[in-house]
């Protein structure tokens, strides 16, 4: 019997086909099916979030360590121009805010879960009257008038859920990673919009208590100051910024807000009487 | 960022070094195969006519080969929708066909050109290991005979 070998045509058992081309169909495909999903997602979990009551909010966080209040002077005095502040910004009942205080130098101030409010003492020596820093306390309760930062929890956990079950990794560490730490929490980013949201709820909220709103106005300039300062010299005001729209651009959106309430922009400021800060300069 | 530049360039690395490796080695595949067409292969335990064969020794080839990083990024984005995983089969023909040119070699450093009883095993050597490239093993043997 003879046996040959005959030489069988190539490209039966791979594909000759380019393998960029595979890869980018690949690509594109993934990409746009994973960007509704973000899309989809985000804006679901954005929207239900706002409707997690208050008090669920506030007993999610209630046994991590930052919701803890430090008593000082500082802080007493904080509390105090917010629950002075807090009636006049309408807002639901239920709302309680907590206002820590840090001494950390950061020039920064910021709002995150349960209501809790963290001033640190290096924004403070920036400010020059009452009025100035309860324009940044009222910005930073109208985030939590708003449900900022649950419905940037919400988001955020939905996000990380998602990249887990894509990443098939266990998805059971991805919430807990985002809320676990006070560092995270801190990182909770507001979009542009829930910024002048913001600016605006906290605007009415001088108003109502002052009379004016100079306080909100001293804010933007000291701010706009601060902006044109070297990133590499003073890193940590930058930090604040980032998430920020410009303070210039602030201040001429709640100019024409004012113009159109009838608030008035100008007149006497209280002289800030932070504790710690007068005695820090004198010595 | 600093990930994105480094998945960038790793699957940039991958597919250049890649593509260039499988072309010359399917070059020198098709190449061998063509010198040696006429060592003939079977499956059949024996010989059909054992009378006129001499000889018969086990001979064997082995080969180790892995996927670069863009042939195992694109099965990552395949395994999600599912369908053929082109960028393995490339691989895994050439693992046969090299263990089989291998296997050849040795039946011609032995005078034989029949080779019987040919058996193939393919194993994964780095199953289940997480994050590691895929790597596969393929051992193809036979007896050598001259006829």
């Amino acid at each position: 019997m003879q046996y040959e070998n005959p030489k069988p045509r190539e490209g039966i058992n791979y594909s000759s086909e380019h393998p960029l081309k595979e890869f980018s169909q690949l690509l594109i495909g993934i990409v746009v099916i994973i960007a509704v999903v973000v899309i989809t997602l985000n804006a679901l979990a954005g929207r239900l979030a706002f409707y997690i009551p208050f008090e669920f909010e506030r007993n999610m966080v209630s046994d991590f360590e930052f919701a803890e209040v430090e008593e000082s002077l500082q802080q007493a005095y904080l509390q105090e121009l917010a629950d002075r502040l807090a009636p006049h910004m309408d807002l639901p009942e239920d709302m309680k805010i907590t206002v820590h205080y840090s001494d950390s130098d950061t020039v920064n101030a910021f709002a995150t879960l349960g209501g809790n409010l963290v001033f640190f003492q290096g924004l403070i020596e920036q400010m020059e009257s009452e009025e100035e820093l309860a324009a940044v306390m009222g910005h930073e309760i109208a985030h939590i008038k708003y449900r900022h930062p649950i419905v940037a929890l919400g988001k955020g956990v939905t996000l990380a859920t998602l990249a887990a079950f894509v990443g098939g990794s266990s998805a059971s560490g991805a919430g807990g990673w985002l809320i676990g730490s006070s560092a995270n929490l801190s990182l909770l980013k507001f979009s542009r919009d829930q910024e002048s949201q913001a600016d605006q709820a906290a605007a009415a909220g001088l108003q109502a208590l002052y009379g004016h709103i100079g306080g909100a106005k001293d804010l933007f300039q000291s701010f706009a100051e601060l902006e044109g300062q070297d990133s590499v010299t003073n890193p940590g005001v930058v930090e604040l910024f980032r998430s920020h729209p410009h303070s210039a651009n602030r201040w001429i959106e709640l100019q024409s807000l004012a113009d159109t309430r009838g608030w008035l922009v100008d007149d006497a400021r209280t002289k800030l009487n932070f504790p710690g800060v007068a005695s820090d300069s004198e010595g | 960022m600093f990930e994105l530049i480094l998945v960038l360039s790793l699957l940039a690395l991958g597919y250049g070094f890649g593509s260039y490796r499988e072309k010359s080695h399917y070059a020198s595949i098709f190449r061998r195969e063509d010198e040696m067409r006429d060592i003939l292969l079977f499956d059949s335990r024996f010989p059909p006519d054992s009378s006129r064969i001499s000889g018969g020794k086990l001979v064997h080839g082995n080969v180790v080969v892995s996927v670069d990083y863009f042939k195992m990024f694109v099965a990552g984005l395949r395994k999600l929708v599912g369908g053929r995983l082109k960028s393995y089969e490339t691989l895994l023909d050439r693992g046969r066909r090299e263990a089989i040119l291998r296997m050849k070699a040795q039946a011609v450093e032995q005078g034989a050109n029949q080779i019987f009883n040919v058996k193939f095993e393919t194993s994964s050597i780095s199953k289940g290991a997480e994050g590691n490239l895929g790597s596969i093993e393929v051992l193809v043997y036979g007896s050598a005979v001259k006829v």
